[in-house]
């Protein structure tokens, strides 16, 4: 479990590492922000880069702000520090929910908020609150800066529509809108391991009527899964065990995950309906409260 | 202790560990702590596939890249060194001789195939991608009931039909007790394969020394001179010029038993190159290629009258052996299932007949308890017997065990139980558990959907087990060693051939020897691990034998020390040696402390001056004893586990475990505490994570910790511990205690599963691990994939 030989860069501008990117051009460069997913990789030879650009001394990427009803993320802050900032549980309290479901304290001390997006394991929570929120994904390249949408952001399994010369430097999340209620609900085997199916929901009530609804799904496809159709089952109606139990059923109707040793195509597609119902109920009790 | 020992407190007491200073601030020796001038690194290429013809093996690349100092095929280790061969003359056992690096076949994934030495192990790594393996496929066997089909493929020329084994033995009239029986009670158990883990992997340093020839091999070991004595003859070294030592262990849990093929091509090696060279394993190959164990599947039939007592059992086992055959052979396990089985029971007649099947997958090896199925699937047998016959399980037990009363007696095994307090530890722990409170909760939960399980279980472990019993099992039951100076400034060192990896020998048997020798904990040195300096046993630390047999050397070769000490001290201070006591390292005239003499004045003259000591003492101060350990004995203890399940996502949290254990005298509380809980986490994570998977074509899935999942902190539930001392007229009243959680807290749990499941008319686990798949599936919430 030694890693093969790589090139390692460290720049200190993000002019400087999108360079190191783009030359040379052999699309056979990795960047390296937190590595709790990348060091394993390399250890195992699952990945054999034959250069790695580290981005941890890029100063600038590490900032929280919240502007114009806009949360900005950078992306080199770490979990832990997203998870403990009071700027990302007013603005994007789903995020602060997902985040102790990372591993441990030790792997979010290290592990940034843009390497797990960037990373895209479709297990994985960021990707799905990103999904949930239509995050917008800032990526820099030599031509420039370009934002892309969560729903275009994630093309496979731990793929996306990064170019091969192209950090992800930002996450743009729209405030928290009053009156909206957020949960973050997931199983493991273990506390710390990635999810079976995870399941990340935002309720927008008007009166006791949901306005708004957002579902994302963990571990059940190859990317983070949208569930729209548990969406439109909640948009109107008031959020009680009956609508609950449909808007599950909805979620859940065109699902095919796969099987591994963890949890059977079964067990996963009826824990995605648990944890929709379970998280939209806790999400739209939260909704609730907060009026 | 029994036997007019002089006790000055330290046994019994919760000495702190010696070990811990040690360990704690990291000042351990490790494997991979060892750094010597000039190591070499080695890696093993390993099969990828499960079984295969090696028809070409090309390492020309791997040999010609800077910092790869040799590579070594199968053909090249084998000019070197001879097959391992652990064949023993046990009638019907086919134990085939393999090489240390597969030249022609393959037979699970990850056998090694080739071994790099490089200048890092990171080009060691490099070079093993260089090389390039030609594989002819076979079929691979990934079952026991596959190995055993018709034209299933056959694993070695010499092992017909995969059968490694085969037996069946009959103890009392079978055929009678089951024509008596007023309920027949049939049951079977699918067991997974799960593994050892330790924290530290295999590994070793060997170096050979081209001046005098002498090779040293410092290894991660649980028995240095068996190590010593099989290696010797594998890699042609000999043994007078072999010396194996090992520092601190990270854990064996049994798999560091045995020697393995890597062992011998490591030694091997620094003996053709002349050199140092290190191996330790990484996480990734310990899990793929070190071996794994408890893969069984049994089948139970009980002939039980009305009220619930036992006449008869009938078992049949199946064990899943993997390819190769290891130390010690799998007779031994199957003999240990068989003579432990019916365990702390009455029970008239037994029928037990195994197959030991040999398949592409890791070998099969020791794990803390390696017989554990059989209280599993007895624990459990005795609960569908409650069931079937409308009693509860507890009053099931009470009307089969075998109380202090009834005994001794001899086990249908043939085996004599004396002293034996199951029933008693079952007793005690049944009253500190209220029933009906447990029942109510249970009904109280339901009515808010929430299920509730409430499981027990009971046995008896041989720690270290008698002559009689090891008889039985086909395995010797050899007397344990010690040699022990008292020092020329009166401090003491032992040297012991335990080779302790977590069970604090150091601290034990320090305090075993300061309450005979009256010296402190830091004045008494353990040495173990180092051939050169330890008594021979081939047994090392293993089989939870230390508690008994290591302490009994220590206490008569201390007590030998002390009546030669005491002897010279009554001619010094002209006192009856009856009127002599031993406090801090000074002899005392008792209730005169005036009267005194340092031991450390006698030690002296002892080593100095022996013939101006008193005329016919014994001066001499060093001595090897002996302990045949009295006939042996056993422990016992009883468990309860009380689980919660998830009906919606089928998590099964173990939220109470209590355990009323029996080892005798507790030479350290501390120490026996730690183990049970150790050995319960291991238990319960062997049944509800831990599993060495392999698919249908034999490739292996667990092959890291994000697959192969063991139990952490909020995994674990706080074990409720409570002791029941039993003290035998022996002189060494204590027992073992390191493996018994680890048989017993599978039991309890599964019958708290099937308790809940049954509440909910839902049938029983039949097969391991419960992961969140299977328990819904038992639940009906999901079908079966």
């Amino acid at each position: 479990m030694k890693p093969a030989a790589f090139e390692y860069l460290s720049p200190t501008s993000i002019e400087e590492a999108v360079q190191a990117l783009t030359d040379p051009d052999d699309g056979d460069t990795k960047v390296l922000a937190g590595g709790q997913s990348l060091v394993p990789l390399l250890s195992l030879r699952l990945a054999q880069p034959a250069r790695i650009v580290d981005i941890n001394r890029i100063p600038g990427l590490g900032e929280i702000t919240e502007s114009g009803g806009v949360l900005t993320i950078g992306t080199l802050v770490r979990q832990r520090s997203a998870e403990h900032s009071d700027v990302v549980r007013r603005a994007c309290p789903l995020m602060a929910e997902a985040l102790p479901h990372i591993g441990h304290t030790a792997i979010r001390n290290r592990g940034t908020v843009g390497g797990s997006i960037a990373h895209a394991d479709p297990a994985a929570e960021l990707p799905t609150v990103a999904a949930c929120l239509d995050a917008e994904l800032v990526a820099r390249g030599p031509r420039g800066e370009r934002v892309i949408p969560a729903a275009e952001f994630f093309t496979g399994f731990f793929t996306t529509a990064l170019a091969e010369d192209e950090i992800l430097t930002a996450v743009r999340i729209r405030s928290a809108a009053p009156g909206t209620g957020a949960a973050y609900e997931e199983v493991s085997r273990r506390h710390g391991d990635f999810a079976m199916a995870g399941v990340a929901a935002v309720v927008r009530l008007d009166g006791d009527v949901v306005a708004e609804a957002r579902i994302a799904i963990s571990g059940v496809d190859l990317v983070p899964v949208r569930a729209g159709k548990a969406e439109a089952a909640l948009v109107g109606r008031v959020v009680d065990e009956p609508t609950l139990v449909a808007a599950a059923e909805a979620g859940v109707a065109d699902l095919h995950p796969s099987a591994d040793l963890h949890g059977s195509a079964p067990y996963r597609k009826h824990l995605a309906g648990v944890l929709i119902r379970k998280a939209v109920r806790t999400a739209a009790q939260r909704a609730r409260e907060s009026r | 202790m029994a036997g007019g020992s002089a006790i000055s407190g330290l046994v019994g007491a919760r000495v702190h560990r010696k070990e811990d200073r040690t360990i704690l601030t990291g000042a351990g020796r490790y494997v991979d702590d060892v750094q010597e001038r000039g190591m070499l690194h080695c890696h093993f290429l390993r099969s990828t596939v499960a079984h295969a013809r090696i028809t070409g093996i090309d390492v020309e690349a791997a040999r010609g890249l800077e910092g790869v100092v040799r590579v070594f095929t199968g053909a090249d280790m084998s000019a070197i060194t001879e097959d391992l061969n652990f064949a023993q003359p046990i009638p019907g056992l086919h134990s085939p001789a393999y090489p240390a690096i597969a030249h022609d076949v393959v037979r699970y994934v990850g056998e090694p195939v080739a071994l790099i030495v490089a200048e890092s192990r990171y080009l060691a790594e490099d070079a093993a991608a260089l090389i390039e393996v030609e594989y002819d496929l076979l079929d691979p066997v990934v079952s026991t009931t596959a190995g055993l089909a018709d034209g299933a493929p056959q694993l070695f020329e010499d092992v017909p039909g995969n059968v490694v084994h085969a037996d069946e033995q009959l103890f009392g009239d079978i055929e009678a007790a089951f024509a008596q029986a007023d309920h027949v009670v049939t049951d079977s158990l699918d067991q997974h394969r799960w593994a050892c883990n330790p924290m530290e992997t295999r590994g070793g340093v060997a170096t050979y020394d081209r001046g005098s020839g002498q090779l040293t091999y410092e290894a991660s070991t649980q028995t240095t001179h068996t190590l010593r004595f099989l290696l010797a003859g594998w890699i042609r070294q000999p043994i007078h010029q072999l010396r194996v030592t090992a520092n601190n262990i990270g854990g064996g849990f049994g798999l560091k038993f045995s020697i393995y093929r890597e062992d011998v091509a490591l030694c091997a090696a620094a003996k053709a190159i002349g050199g140092t060279v290190k191996w330790i394993e990484d996480r990734n190959e310990h899990l793929v290629a070190a071996g794994a164990a408890r893969e069984e599947q049994l089948t139970l039939e009980a002939a039980v009258k009305a009220d619930g007592t036992l006449l008869g059992l009938r078992v049949t086992m199946l064990l899943d052996a993997g390819a190769y055959p290891i130390n010690p052979p799998a007779t031994v396990y199957a003999g240990l299932v068989r003579t432990t089985l019916p365990g702390p029971y009455k029970l008239p007649a037994y029928q037990f007949s195994h197959k030991i099947v040999a398949t592409n997958k890791a070998s099969y090896i020791s794990l803390r308890g390696p017989w554990a199925v059989e209280t599993l699937v007895r624990e459990r047998l005795m609960d569908k017997i409650a069931s079937t016959c409308g009693i509860s399980p507890v009053e099931v037990r009470r009307r089969n065990l075998i109380t202090l009363d009834d005994q001794p007696t001899k086990m249908v095994t043939n085996v004599t139980l004396e002293c034996v307090t199951a029933a008693e530890t079952f007793e005690k722990m049944i009253g500190m558990v209220d029933l009906d409170e447990v029942r109510r909760e249970q009904e109280a939960a339901r009515a808010e959907g929430r299920l509730l399980g409430f499981g027990v279980g009971t046995f008896i472990e041989p720690a270290p087990g008698t002559q009689e019993f090891w008889a039985a099992v086909g395995f010797p039951f050899g007397a344990e060693p010690l040699r022990i100076r008292i020092e020329i400034d009166g401090k003491v060192t032992a040297f012991t051939p335990q080779t302790p990896h977590g069970q604090s020998h150091e601290t034990t048997l320090s305090q075993l020897i300061g309450d005979e020798l009256g010296v402190g904990m830091d004045d008494i040195r353990i040495v173990y691990g180092d051939t050169d300096a330890t008594p021979f046993s081939m047994l090392g630390t293993g089989g939870s034998r230390a508690a008994t047999m290591a302490s009994g050397a220590a206490v008569y070769g201390a007590r030998e020390l002390r009546t030669r000490v005491l002897d010279i001290a009554s001619h010094l201070l002209e006192a009856s040696v009856d009127d002599l006591e031993i406090v801090d390292g000074i002899v005392s005239v008792k209730g005169a402390p005036g009267a005194s003499v340092p031991l450390g004045q006698i030690a002296m003259g002892c080593w100095l001056a022996p013939d101006q000591m008193p005329e016919g003492t014994n001066t001499e101060l060093e001595y090897v004893a002996s302990y045949d350990g009295e006939g042996g004995g056993f422990s016992q203890a009883s468990h309860a586990c009380w689980v919660e399940i998830d009906q919606e996502t089928g998590k099964v949290e173990v939220t109470r475990f209590l355990v009323v254990e029996d080892c005798g005298r507790m030479i350290n509380p501390a120490v026996v505490e730690g183990q049970v809980v150790g050995g319960v986490a291991m238990g319960l994570g062997g049944m509800l994570l831990e599993h060495s998977a392999y698919d249908a074509e034999g490739q292996f899935l667990s092959a890291t910790f994000m697959d192969y999942l063991m139990p952490s902190a909020p995994e674990v539930p706080e074990v409720e511990i409570e002791h029941l001392e039993f003290e035998s007229d022996k002189v060494i009243s204590s027992r073992g205690v390191g493996e018994g959680g680890t048989v017993l807290a599978p039991a309890a749990l599964l019958n708290a599963i099937d308790d809940a499941l049954a509440q909910v008319g839902r049938g029983r686990v039949m097969a391991t691990p419960v992961t969140p798949t299977r328990m819904l599936e038992l639940l009906g919430v999901i079908e079966k994939a």
